[in-house]
């Protein structure tokens, strides 16, 4: 079975909740179920995902509000770094992970139970975690391996569409020192 | 506890005005906020009858006008001896279309950003009146 590198896997993620500072704004990112947390990844729904950003209101009222320069697009992008966060990997590659799972659930599943683990009683980078262990699993050989790899890591155009500043400021500075923990690797 | 933090880089931000004419008379619209684009434009997709398209109108005059112009054109629309309407009419287009122009041209200029975090930007023209199916007699 091909090996993950070092530097593969964030060596620390946070699992929600945790706190979340938007400007002056001080929010908690909550938990949610872990199903219900894939089934949001799996199609990119960030408005959902947004949800669990506490107070909502005050989500709101900033969205709303004329003299505040805070955007959908600024909330899509700390979505995104919570969930990044919280994945443990970047936040393309936690959707496809989560689509592979919610795609192939029973066999996951069933995995999962013949290992007896139930998925949705872990947090979420364990979970996506088990599921990037079960797709290189399968790989026949390293040419594959690498292949499957790229398919998950490398950020899609609709990505890429997000210009690298914005990214930059989204993936904050807990989200880099992770990686910088994790072998200095960044996505 | 990690903390994660995220700033708003308000360089970009503008938040630029348009004029727009009815009957002669001017007004300026204030570009909405995405998140008000966003309700408006579902609001009005799904706007047939005409007291849904009023409350559209509301919302437009609340969020995208300042309050003196908004009460100015809202007085206009309420009285009945001026000849305005949130319909087409062969005197001219409706406030309906108007704002419908204006929602366009603001989701042109924010629309790549928008795509890109998966919200669609065609504004369409609200749905047509649901007719009543025929009574058979």
């Amino acid at each position: 079975m091909p090996r993950l590198r070092s530097g593969d896997w964030p060596k620390s993620p946070a699992d929600l909740p945790f706190a979340v500072r938007w400007d002056d704004l001080k929010l908690t990112a909550r938990s949610a179920p872990t199903g219900w947390v894939l089934g949001r990844l799996a199609t990119g729904d960030w408005l959902e995902l947004a949800s669990t950003l506490r107070p909502r209101r005050a989500v709101t009222e900033r969205l709303l509000d004329p003299n505040d320069a805070a955007e959908l697009r600024d909330l899509c992008l700390l979505v995104r770094a919570v969930y990044t966060q919280a994945a443990g990997c970047p936040w393309w590659t936690a959707r496809r992970l989560a689509a592979s799972a919610v795609t192939a659930w029973p066999q996951f599943d069933g995995w999962c139970a013949s290992q007896g683990v139930d998925p949705l009683e872990l947090p979420l980078r364990r979970v996506l975690a088990l599921v990037r262990f079960r797709i290189m699993e399968g790989c026949k050989d390293q040419a594959e391996a690498e292949s499957r790899k790229t398919e998950l890591d490398v950020p899609g155009p609709e990505d890429a569409r997000l210009d690298s500043a914005d990214l930059r400021a989204a993936e904050s500075a807990a989200f880099m020192a992770m990686y910088v923990a994790g072998g200095g690797e960044t996505p | 506890m990690t903390t994660l933090t995220y700033t708003t880089d308000t360089s970009r931000r503008i938040a630029p005005t348009l004029e727009f004419q009815v009957d002669g008379e001017t007004y300026v619209a204030i570009k909405p906020k995405q998140y008000t684009w966003v309700s408006l434009v579902r609001a009005i997709k799904g706007a047939a009858e005409f007291e849904e398209q009023l409350a559209v109108m509301g919302s437009f005059l609340n969020w995208c006008m300042d309050p003196e112009d908004a009460s100015r054109l809202a007085r206009r629309l309420h009285d009945p001896t001026q000849n305005i309407d949130l319909r087409d009419s062969d005197q001219g287009p409706g406030l309906m279309t108007i704002v419908l122009d204006l929602l366009k041209h603001w989701g042109r200029e924010d629309g790549q950003e928008l795509e890109a975090i998966g919200i669609a930007t065609k504004v369409e023209r609200p749905a047509p009146r649901k007719r009543a199916p025929a009574k058979k007699r």
